[in-house]
């Protein structure tokens, strides 16, 4: 059987990426003065997100009059580097991850005692809107460095609209 | 010759439903199928054959029962025909209330600056409300109801989105 060849957004790249970025950067979680990064993490500690293929066009529709609208998917996973973890740090850790998931699925959740929701996914710059982000994972102990630091995970989708006039 | 896109047969309805083609002047049109990958204008000739004494087969023609339904139609709170979709609907308007007029228009050469048009007198009806979760849809279907005219419009009245017609002599 023949391979379904993978068509990839390759012009959605830095707007999605940059959008998710923002968008991260707005969970009540995340502490004061951090930010997430991209692809890079301090040694001992550092949270940032790790695509794993880049944007896909999962689906392509052209209407009769001409209008294009891709639907497209940006999977990636958020990792969260921490080192000297206790038990329960390590709970806190996952919890964190888990809560962050459940926010950005657009559900009610806790954050330092406060309800919080998010309501609207933020515009992106041009013809890009997200659609729905989906947890495809529970927060999970990805791996230990060397240094004993731990990386825990969370594996995320990113579902997006694109929609042009070919 | 290379063969025409899809995007090159438009149809528009009149947002101001005017009953009248000679209204036209004051229609304003809006494209139909933006979500839409197929999407027919169904003839539906009406013809039957029937053999007479001399054993020849002859053919009569009734005509054409033209109609086009317009499946998914997403109610967009920003779009005039719309608002009149959603009138018809919930109100469940009838007879005159439901005519407008249908532009249909055939790009077959870009370049050219005026395209061949047809105005329609045409009744509207809505199928159905709700839909999938995709979006509320009111899917629709446009009928022919009375004269039509034949014209032209102006390319960039097309390429703007509101095109203007303009019978032909």
């Amino acid at each position: 059987m023949a391979e379904k060849k993978v068509v990839y957004d390759l012009d959605g790249y830095d707007v999605i990426t940059n959008g998710l970025l923002e968008l991260l950067d707005q969970f009540p979680g995340m502490p004061e003065g951090e930010q997430m990064g991209f692809s890079a993490l301090g040694e001992e500690r550092g949270k940032a997100i790790f695509p794993t293929e880049g944007p896909v066009i999962e689906r392509e529709i052209t209407s009769v009059t001409g209008k294009v609208t891709q639907y497209c998917s940006y999977p990636f996973h958020v990792v969260y580097r921490e080192s000297g973890l206790s038990e329960s740090r390590k709970i806190k850790v996952k919890e964190w991850l888990d809560t962050l998931g459940r926010w950005l699925e657009k559900q009610v959740v806790k954050v330092n005692g406060q309800e919080e929701q998010l309501t609207e996914y933020p515009p992106l710059t041009g013809t890009r809107q997200f659609t729905t982000i989906r947890r495809m994972s529970g927060g999970y102990l990805d791996s230990t460095n060397e240094n004993k630091s731990e990386n825990w995970a969370i594996y995320i989708n990113a579902r997006y609209t694109n929609i042009f006039k070919r | 010759m290379a063969k025409l896109n899809r995007e090159a047969y438009l149809c528009y309805l009149d947002t101001a439903f005017k009953k009248k083609v000679a209204d036209v002047s004051s229609s304003t049109f809006e494209v139909i199928g933006t979500d839409i990958e197929e999407m027919t204008f169904d003839l539906s000739p009406d013809t039957e054959r029937i053999k007479n004494i001399l054993g020849q087969t002859k053919t009569r023609d009734n005509g054409y029962e033209a109609s086009m339904e317009s499946d998914p139609f997403y109610a967009d709170p920003e779009s005039a025909l719309y608002a009149k979709l959603k009138e018809i609907a919930f109100e469940r308007k009838k007879g005159d209330d439901c005519k407008t007029l249908l532009l249909e228009v055939i790009v077959e050469d870009t370049e050219a600056t005026t395209h061949a048009a047809y105005l329609r007198e045409v009744m509207v009806k809505v199928n159905s409300i709700g839909g999938d979760t995709t979006g509320v849809n009111f899917p629709f279907t446009v009928s022919e109801d009375g004269a039509m005219v034949k014209g032209t419009v102006t390319a960039a009245s097309v390429v703007a989105g509101a095109p203007v017609f303009t019978a032909t002599t």
